[in-house]
């Protein structure tokens, strides 16, 4: 299915690219303008895109046999754990200059360390603690970048 | 044998112990924020250039160039254990690097990287010893037409990078071209294509871009495996490089050097594109090209070789012209000037403890550095028997600090994460990112250069087979796409007629 | 590891988390006044050129009069705007504030080149330290020998090349309001910078350009590049034989600057301590030998003098642009 829809995809993507930049200004052939690149690009986005389309490969039948092992429990299937890792990312990014390094870092990566099924919270905390701890020394006392100190006046 | 003359005295200069001092402190940092995704060597220089007001000009250089090369030698590491680049010019060693240290081959990719580097480093040093001058006036020949054309080339090596479909691979290569123009105009000054963001202003940054496309898809990818991961179960093999791994690497390594040498000199992202054009070369000359992308080893000696002598190239338009072809040069130059000196082509002759105490300076450096790197092996490929539920948040932390500290920026945060889950859905369906890498770092250069030739030119198209270098470069990418796309086209065919 | 261990010892790493936490929140309480902490100076350009160079070298001066790191910081492009707007949209505290040229700091002047979401309004003037020091240049081996050879040149080959920076910059003001007053036809073929200018001048790409002074200090010494002209009013100290192009006799929006730029808001009392600060600066023997070591002139104005050049410069430019017929026409 997905296969199926490999070319047309790529073909819109260039569609919208080439209307856009040519709204930004194509300029012309000998004095190229703002977009011309851009919809040079789009064009041959929609090129490969439609060579996809007719050519594509046979359907693979030998599809990768369906994950046998498949977890029993919700909170060790993959879809969990991806949601959960990237929104302790997205967390990590919008807390970040509110909340400051150490205490964003610590949360998320205890948040990371944490494995729900085992329950246990005091390796995820020792390794949070060491790990905010180490790079805090490498990164803000020794090669001091600036990380962001957050808006607590007491840190 | 003045040069002998005037090497050894650079070894005097070099060799005193404040110099030594300054040429280890910058090659450990070098090699320490190499390995450290993100932290590039700009980020670093920048912040430790006042540090280096108080010392002597030569002690200052020495040191800042270290940390430049160093970071090269450590680059590679992360690329190899973790899939994530330690800096834009290791991209390419994670196509290979990545997939030996899967094998449990971690320790032959590492140490051939820091062979590769040290072999590289010192090729390059004898040519910038040699022959400063006369490529120095060869690399300003290379006008907006002559870089036009050279970029086309570059592109046309996406054929290469690719171990998959090629349609794929462009498809890849014409998103990463749009992805580059996001941002500032050069001509007009006018922002496109931002989706109305003020953070895409400056446009999409490459660090971001990289690791979320390598590291922080890797890592989505890894966390589906569950539990233990294929590197765990594998045992690791030799430490370093066997008979057959040398035998293999010997010449890519030299040709790597070559390439890297040479696109150094030349204005613009040497480092990074040197490593994708040795990587193509490999693959083009390899008897067997079907193992490349699969663990290949020359595919890590190759483009590891090419980015280190690519820094030794960048010397050589700021020692004989006083031109920085890139931003860490710029920040050598600006450090050269704050002493008081001011390099260009009467530098060597006026300063000659300068230029030759930095030269001296790079043989002792990539000694100290493959010294350094050696025994770091062993501890690097015991990174990989951490289970990886400890070693994922890690990974994932190094890359919030990396692509944080870039600009401190927040937004490059979202980008990361953003591109880490399309990185994400193109591994899903078999979409690999090098080529987009790739043609997002040429994507700026090509438009640029293209403009200015067409305004030098007034509009005549004919620029760029009139000028002999632009001609070469035309003639030979058509030449490796056409030569590269019948194959693909019988194959093709065949299919086809198969299929009716 | 048993388990005892480890809540041993996340107990130990919790307890230096703890100390880390009360020695800094000592230190603070200690240093209330401006500044407690590090400085941000935002410098509009990317790391090396002329203007990052005196921007670093002041950053570096002012930590060792303010006891407390000031770190330069680049954000370059959109014309400076990028950089001149991470500074105007900052919190007013003085712990961001920039090193800008006009571009930056006026631009509203510049509408006909490019829009910023910002304008002069949103930032406060804190002191002037130097004049960036342009020049128009040659190849070496090239005839054309002065400013009038450049004209005569022009003259015969209408449509002459000119590398610039951008189309706001003084070299670009310049080149055009030569062009108008001689009435030849010049173009403008934009660099990005002086790294890429001058090796175009140098591979004969094009037949002139206007690079800062410093990027070819040493190969006008090596005599592979003639400056024809430095674009300012009065001869510079560090270069008395090179005539100015005002003294050649062209009209010229006099008085670029680079200056030290605070949000708007910023307390009296932190603008009054910079300026303090960089005036003291701005008289160090040191400082003004780095700097026109640089080729840049050193000239300091306090905030009400300063605020006073802007705002003639800025008449004065749009005076210029209009006159030059570079402004908008609203119809």
């Amino acid at each position: 299915m997905l296969r199926l829809l490999e070319g047309p995809v790529w073909i819109f993507i260039g569609v919208i690219i080439s209307a856009w930049s040519y709204r930004t200004g194509v300029g012309r052939f000998n004095e190229p303008g703002v977009g011309f690149v851009a919809f040079a690009a789009g064009l041959f986005i929609i090129g490969v895109g439609a060579l996809v389309t007719v050519f594509r490969r046979p359907e693979q039948q030998k599809l990768k046999a369906a994950d046998a092992t498949a977890p029993t429990r919700f909170l060790e299937s993959a879809p969990f754990k991806l949601t959960y890792t990237l929104a302790l990312l997205l967390f990590y990014a919008l807390f970040l200059n509110l909340a400051g390094y150490i205490i964003t870092t610590f949360v998320v990566l205890f948040g990371l360390f944490y494995n729900p099924s085992g329950r246990r919270w005091a390796s995820p905390l020792l390794a949070s603690s060491l790990s905010v701890v180490f790079t805090y020394l490498v990164f803000e006392v020794w090669l001091k970048s600036q990380l962001p100190r957050g808006i607590f006046p007491w840190w | 044998m003045s040069i002998l003359h005037d090497l050894l005295y650079g070894f005097g200069v070099a060799l005193q112990p404040m110099n030594l001092f300054a040429c280890f402190v910058g090659v450990f940092i070098g090699t320490l924020i190499g390995v450290l995704p993100g932290i590039g060597p700009v980020g670093a220089m920048s912040v430790l250039l006042p540090a280096t007001f108080g010392m002597s000009p030569v002690a200052a250089i020495i040191m800042l160039s270290g940390i430049y090369y160093g970071a090269m030698y450590g680059g590679s590491t992360t690329s190899i254990l973790v899939n994530i680049p330690g800096e834009a010019a290791s991209v390419v060693t994670c196509i290979d690097g990545y997939q030996m240290a899967r094998q449990g081959r971690a320790g032959p990719a590492l140490g051939i990287a820091a062979f590769g580097s040290f072999i590289a480093g010192t090729i390059g040093l004898v040519g910038l010893m040699l022959m400063a001058n006369p490529l120095a006036k060869f690399a300003v020949k290379f006008g907006p037409a002559e870089y036009f054309s050279l970029m086309c080339l570059g592109l046309s090596l996406l054929m290469y990078l690719t171990h998959g479909s090629i349609l794929r691979g462009l498809l890849m290569a014409g998103a990463g071209i749009f992805l580059s123009l996001i941002g500032q105009d050069i001509v007009t000054g006018r922002a496109r294509f931002t989706f109305g963001l003020i953070g895409l202003q400056d446009g999409v940054g490459l660090v971001p871009l990289v690791m979320g496309l390598f590291g922080i898809s890797e890592v989505l990818l890894n966390l589906e495996t569950p539990e233990e991961r294929m590197v765990l179960s594998t045992k690791i093999r030799n430490l370093l490089p066997n008979k057959d791994d040398w035998r293999r690497s010997a010449k890519p390594i030299g040709r790597g050097s070559l390439v890297g040498f040479l696109l150094g000199i030349l204005p613009g992202g040497g480092a990074v594109i040197s490593s994708f054009v040795s990587y193509a070369m490999e693959k083009k000359l390899s008897k067997e090209p079907e193992r490349f992308g699969k663990g290949a080893i020359e595919g890590v000696a190759g483009p590891e070789a090419a980015n280190n002598a690519a820094t030794s190239g960048a010397f050589i338009p700021l020692f004989s012209l006083g031109i920085p072809p890139n931003v860490v040069m710029a920040l050598l130059l600006g450090a050269l000037m704050i002493h008081g000196l001011r390099p260009g082509p009467l530098m060597i002759t006026e300063h000659p403890e300068i230029f030759w105490g930095t030269v001296a300076s790079m043989y002792v450096g990539n000694v100290l550095l493959l010294i350094l790197n050696l025994p770091l092996i062993g501890i690097w490929v015991r990174v990989l028997k951490i289970p990886y539920n400890i070693l994922f948040p890690l990974i994932l932390l190094f890359c919030l600090i990396g692509a944080y500290c870039i600009s401190s920026n927040v937004f490059d945060i979202y980008v990361m994460i953003l591109f880490g889950l399309i990185g994400y859905g193109f591994r899903k369906i078999d979409y690999e990112p090098a080529p987009l890498v790739l043609a997002f770092v040429l994507g700026p250069l090509l438009e640029q250069n293209l403009r200015q030739a067409l305004i030098l030119s007034d509009g005549n198209l004919a620029v760029f087979v009139t000028h002999p270098i632009s001609a070469v470069c035309l003639f030979v990418s058509v030449f490796l796409l056409v030569s590269s796309v019948i194959p693909f086209i019988q194959k093709k065919r065949s299919v086809l007629e198969e299929d009716s | 590891m048993r388990k005892g261990d480890v809540i041993k010892i996340s107990g130990f790493v919790l307890l230096a988390v703890a100390l880390m936490l009360t020695l800094s929140t000592a230190d603070r309480a200690a240093a209330a006044e401006y500044p407690d902490r590090a400085i941000t100076l935002i410098i509009p350009y990317p790391p090396g050129g002329v203007t990052d160079l005196g921007a670093r070298a002041l950053a570096e001066a002012m930590e060792r009069y303010l006891k407390k790191p000031v770190v330069a910081v680049n954000r370059p492009g959109g014309s400076t705007t990028i950089g001149g707007n991470a500074v105007a949209s900052a919190k007013p505290d003085g712990y961001t504030i920039g090193f800008f040229p006009s571009s930056a700091s006026i631009p509203e002047v510049y509408t006909y080149f490019y829009e910023a979401p910002f304008s002069s309004k949103d930032l406060k003037p804190v002191s002037k330290v130097g004049i960036p020091v342009l020049t128009i240049a040659v190849k070496g081996d090239s005839p054309i020998n002065s400013v009038k050879d450049l004209v005569e040149y022009a003259r015969k080959n209408p449509g002459a090349k000119i590398g610039i920076h951008g189309r706001s910059t003084q070299g670009y003001l310049v080149m055009k309001s030569i062009a108008k007053a001689e009435n030849i036809n010049l173009i403008d073929v934009p660099f990005d910078g002086d790294t890429k200018i001058v090796p175009a001048i140098l591979g004969g790409h094009v037949p002139a350009g206007t690079p800062a002074y410093p990027a070819v200090i040493s190969l006008v010494d090596a005599k592979q590049i003639k400056v024809l002209a430095l674009l300012i009013e009065k001869r510079a100290e560090f270069a008395p034989n090179i005539p100015t192009i005002v003294e050649l006799g062209y009209k010229f929006a006099f008085g670029a600057y680079l200056g030290v730029f605070a949000p708007k808001g910023t307390p009296d009392e932190i603008v009054k301590k910079l300026n303090d600060v960089i005036g003291k600066i701005a008289r160090e023997p040191q400082f003004r030998a780095k700097i026109h070591g640089m080729g840049t002139q050193v000239s300091f104005e306090d905030t009400k003098a300063f605020e006073k050049s802007i705002n003639q410069y800025k008449d004065a430019l749009q005076v210029f642009f209009k006159e030059e017929g570079l402004v908008i026409n609203k119809e």
